[in-house]
């Protein structure tokens, strides 16, 4: 197991440089002029053209890639153009806040989703079924931005009971973390009931039912954790999306995460500030489909047994065999 | 066999709880001990301001937009003081002398002054703090014209000018050109100062989340006194409306630059007060490629003068929030700007004759090219009809800024466009020698446009110290832009602020100055 996880994480590294040489490319080829981007207005030509110069920016295309892989393999993410602070420091700063959020949200949503799915797949066209798919339509239809608009009306507006903006307080993160929370569950919902409504069809539930086991049970240990992979999977995706930074809604709540950080550094034309956040989502959606592999092995033994061939027992029973 | 493996399962299950749990709990304890800014009514001595972007420094030298501009003024002080409504006052200089012959300023340091690290602010420190700005590209657009500074006894500095510059007071009097004190920088060097600035002003750095707030606390030894508001929070708000509620809710006290469309919200509640005041910062012109291109024949340019009407174009892209300004020159410079001065009448006929006499008699369709952003977006949509009753179709062609201000600025690859921009210091100079001076093709002049008997008057009023002499000249000037028309001076927006109504003090400023030093709750 051990040395599939290492595998894994040395796989990463040619995902990463393929994507940092892709968005370091458009970049750099796209029309724009950074340093006149962090001048501003007025600022005269001699200024512009030192700025260049000690941005390096006068180098040829490819030696600056190479120059800028050189420092980021030794953890040298560079300094953002606009703020001239490290952009590993600023990236540490925002994540806790759009891991927080994207947790929640996602933990939500999951809670929320799996228990629906699996009540309107047992009770397949019942008016709780019909409801929920209508109510998945509905939140499937709304972007989260808008959710989160009608949250603030409704709950810090109207109500009063949490902030409309900003983080501090454990209330800061209810809103928001719910935008996202209707972002992703009508998916959840879905998947769980397709998958649960495949495999309630399945012979060995039929047999277990006529062994006499409970309804409960046959649903719970026989038919859910059959009808999870998918699930996971789809949970995982999301939670590394949701990780990257949820723009619109970190713009709507006002919150200072790695999704507005990044928008505003590409409207900025800040290279080094979006090439750091685009490595680090990288390499966390990364470790989330590896902890999502992981996870694999808990749930259904037979992907379990397809690890063990990384372990030297499980080579040698596979040889032998 | 079964047994242990559900024993096993249900071990297994219960620890992930376990660990579940503990995120939660860590969570919770974690965010409640980050602490809220809650807004309580009465007695209070805290501030919270919003601003819609995150700044880009706390250090005056790194300064060069708006919303930093508006923080960093609460933690340094200028030589000279610029306040909410633009009048120049002294500040660390008691005095200052322009010498003979324009080439440089002698100022007279306050005595006294103490630095937030206890220090004593000293002519050493200003010549310093003025070379640090000088030096930085950053902070170009108010210093380009300046040669270094120099301590000429304990209490006076001279600053060198490369050469003879009327508005160099305004300039002077910019956020960019406070100072800092040499200790600090010396002792921390660039980056350590950034991250614990000091300087002189009211209001000491405390912290700056990125993208966050920004903190600052009262400092009890400025040199003017001791400030009303001990605890002030900069909040970035980057959504208007957003902002907007939040003000409804008390949840900030102070909000720059609310949009124009929460106004009719904002101004109807008790707790709020709006005000508003046209800016001396955003001009809005239409551009024309002068060289190249349909508009290279002034016909043309001449049409689109005539099929114009600025009043539509208020109403229509800013609500009324704004005023049409008929004269290349900020209204706001007092003594320059002549409000009965007309640029030219719209009379669609007109334009259709000059089209016709151009040899379009049947119009002409060509592409205008824009930043993508509403601000420009809108006001374009209202020219777009006015210029189609007059037989000439623009058709957008939208960009984002990187890619507008190399085409536009840099390649000068358009035919027509439309632009809104702040005027640095205010003074006619600098839109007449940035947007009409040759030196500047292929930088703020992408009209294209040489003529050198204007380079020679934008020269001669710049280097003028005769104001009456620099109206005049600027009055010609203005004269030969009506002649050629390089480019069309549009209207101006407002400069808006909102404020919780129990707080005095706040005025809307045109160049959009915002100290909270004149801030004050009611008792």
């Amino acid at each position: 197991m051990i040395r599939y996880i290492g595998q894994r994480l040395l796989m990463m590294i040619p995902v990463i440089l393929g994507i940092s040489f892709i968005i370091f490319s458009i970049m750099n080829l796209t029309k724009g002029d950074p340093a006149r981007l962090i001048l501003g207005e007025g600022a005269t030509l001699e200024a512009i053209e030192a700025k260049r110069e000690e941005l390096g920016l006068n180098d040829a295309f490819i030696v600056r890639y190479a120059k800028y892989i050189a420092r980021v393999a030794i953890g040298d993410f560079g300094r953002s153009y606009r703020t001239d602070a490290p952009v590993s420091e600023e990236i540490f700063s925002r994540f806790p806040t759009t891991f927080y959020i994207a947790f929640l949200g996602i933990l939500f949503a999951t809670l929320f989703a799996v228990p629906v799915g699996v009540i309107s797949a047992v009770k397949q066209y019942s008016a709780i079924d019909i409801i929920t798919t209508v109510v998945a339509m509905l939140l499937t239809s709304m972007p989260g931005f808008f959710v989160g608009m009608l949250l603030i009306l409704s709950f810090a507006l109207m109500l009063r009971i949490f902030p409309a903006t900003g983080i501090g307080t454990w209330r800061h993160f209810i809103l928001p973390s719910l935008s996202v929370a209707s972002v992703t569950m009508a998916n959840f919902i879905r998947m769980t009931r397709s998958t649960m409504l495949e495999v309630i069809r399945q012979d060995y539930v039929r047999t277990a039912r006529a062994k006499g086991a409970s309804m409960r049970r046959v649903i719970f240990t026989h038919c859910l954790r059959n009808s999870l992979l998918p699930v996971v999977t789809v949970v995982g995706i999301n939670f590394g999306v949701q990780l990257g930074g949820t723009i619109m809604i970190e713009a709507v709540f006002a919150i200072p995460g790695l999704g507005t950080y990044m928008i505003n550094a590409i409207r900025q034309k800040d290279i080094p500030a979006v090439m750091g956040s685009v490595i680090f989502a990288a390499i966390v959606a990364g470790i989330i489909n590896l902890a999502v592999d992981i996870l694999y092995a808990y749930i259904d033994p037979r992907v379990k047994s397809h690890y063990e061939r990384f372990t030297k027992r499980g080579r040698r029973n596979a040889q032998r065999s | 066999m079964k047994h242990s493996d559900t024993a096993k399962r249900v071990v297994r299950n219960v620890s992930f709880l376990r660990v579940a749990a503990a995120f939660v709990m860590g969570f919770c304890a974690l965010s409640c001990a980050a602490g809220a800014a809650s807004a309580a009514s009465a007695g209070r001595n805290d501030l919270i301001f919003s601003i819609n972007a995150d700044i880009v420094a706390v250090d005056p030298a790194a300064q060069r937009d708006t919303v930093t501009g508006i923080v960093v003024s609460q933690l340094y002080d200028t030589l000279i003081h610029k306040t909410s409504s633009g009048k120049l006052e002294p500040g660390l200089a008691t005095e200052w002398k322009i010498a003979d012959d324009g080439l440089s300023l002698t100022f007279t340091i306050r005595n006294g002054v103490k630095f937030h690290n206890g220090d004593t602010m000293t002519a050493e420190d200003v010549a310093f703090s003025l070379n640090r700005a000088i030096k930085s590209s950053l902070t170009s657009n108010v210093s380009s014209m300046m040669a270094g500074a120099s301590e000429v006894d304990g209490s006076h500095v001279r600053l060198d000018l490369k050469n003879q510059f009327a508005p160099v007071l305004e300039c002077v009097a910019a956020t960019g050109l406070s100072v800092v004190s040499k200790r600090a920088v010396e002792e921390l060097g660039d980056d350590g100062f950034r991250k614990a600035p000091v300087g002189t002003g009211p209001y000491k750095f405390v912290s700056w989340k990125g993208g966050d707030r920004i903190i600052m606390t009262a400092f009890d030894d400025h040199w003017r006194g001791k400030p009303s508001i001990k605890d002030v929070t900069f909040l970035i708000m980057t959504d208007k409306s957003t902002a907007a509620i939040a003000l409804q809710n008390d949840e900030i006290d102070v909000l720059y630059d609310p949009a124009f469309t929460d106004k009719k919200a904002l101004t109807g509640l008790p707790n709020v007060t709006f005000s508003e005041i046209d800016s001396a910062t955003l001009i809005y012109i239409i551009s024309f490629n002068n060289k190249k291109g349909v508009f290279a024949d002034k016909r043309l340019r001449e049409a689109v003068a005539y099929a114009i009407n600025r009043s539509d174009i208020v109403e229509g892209a800013l609500e009324g929030n704004g005023s049409p300004v008929e004269m290349p020159i900020s209204p706001t410079c007092a003594g320059f700007y002549d409000p009965s001065y007309k640029f030219y009448p719209q009379d669609v006929d007109k334009a259709k004759g000059l089209l016709k006499e151009a040899g379009h008699p049947d119009g002409i369709t060509v592409p205008i090219r824009l930043n993508q952003s509403s601000l420009y977006t809108k006001p374009a949509e209202v020219v777009q009809a006015q210029l189609r009753k007059a037989g000439i179709n623009v058709q957008f062609e939208l960009m984002e800024r990187a890619t507008y201000l190399s085409e536009i600025y840099e390649d000068m690859n358009y035919e027509i466009t439309l632009y809104m921009f702040s005027t640095i210091y205010d003074d006619p100079d600098y839109i007449f020698f940035g947007r009409l001076h040759s030196s500047n093709i292929g930088n703020t002049n992408y009209a294209n446009y040489s003529n050198p008997e204007v380079d020679e008057l934008i020269m001669k009023a710049r280097s003028s110290n005769d104001h009456g002499e620099r109206v005049r000249l600027y009055r010609e000037i203005s004269d030969a832009v009506k002649e050629d028309i390089p480019f069309i001076p549009l209207m101006t927006s407002s400069s808006t602020i909102a404020s919780n109504s129990k707080l005095r003090g706040v005025v809307p400023s045109a160049a959009s100055l915002f100290y909270v030093y004149d801030y004050s709750w009611a008792k």
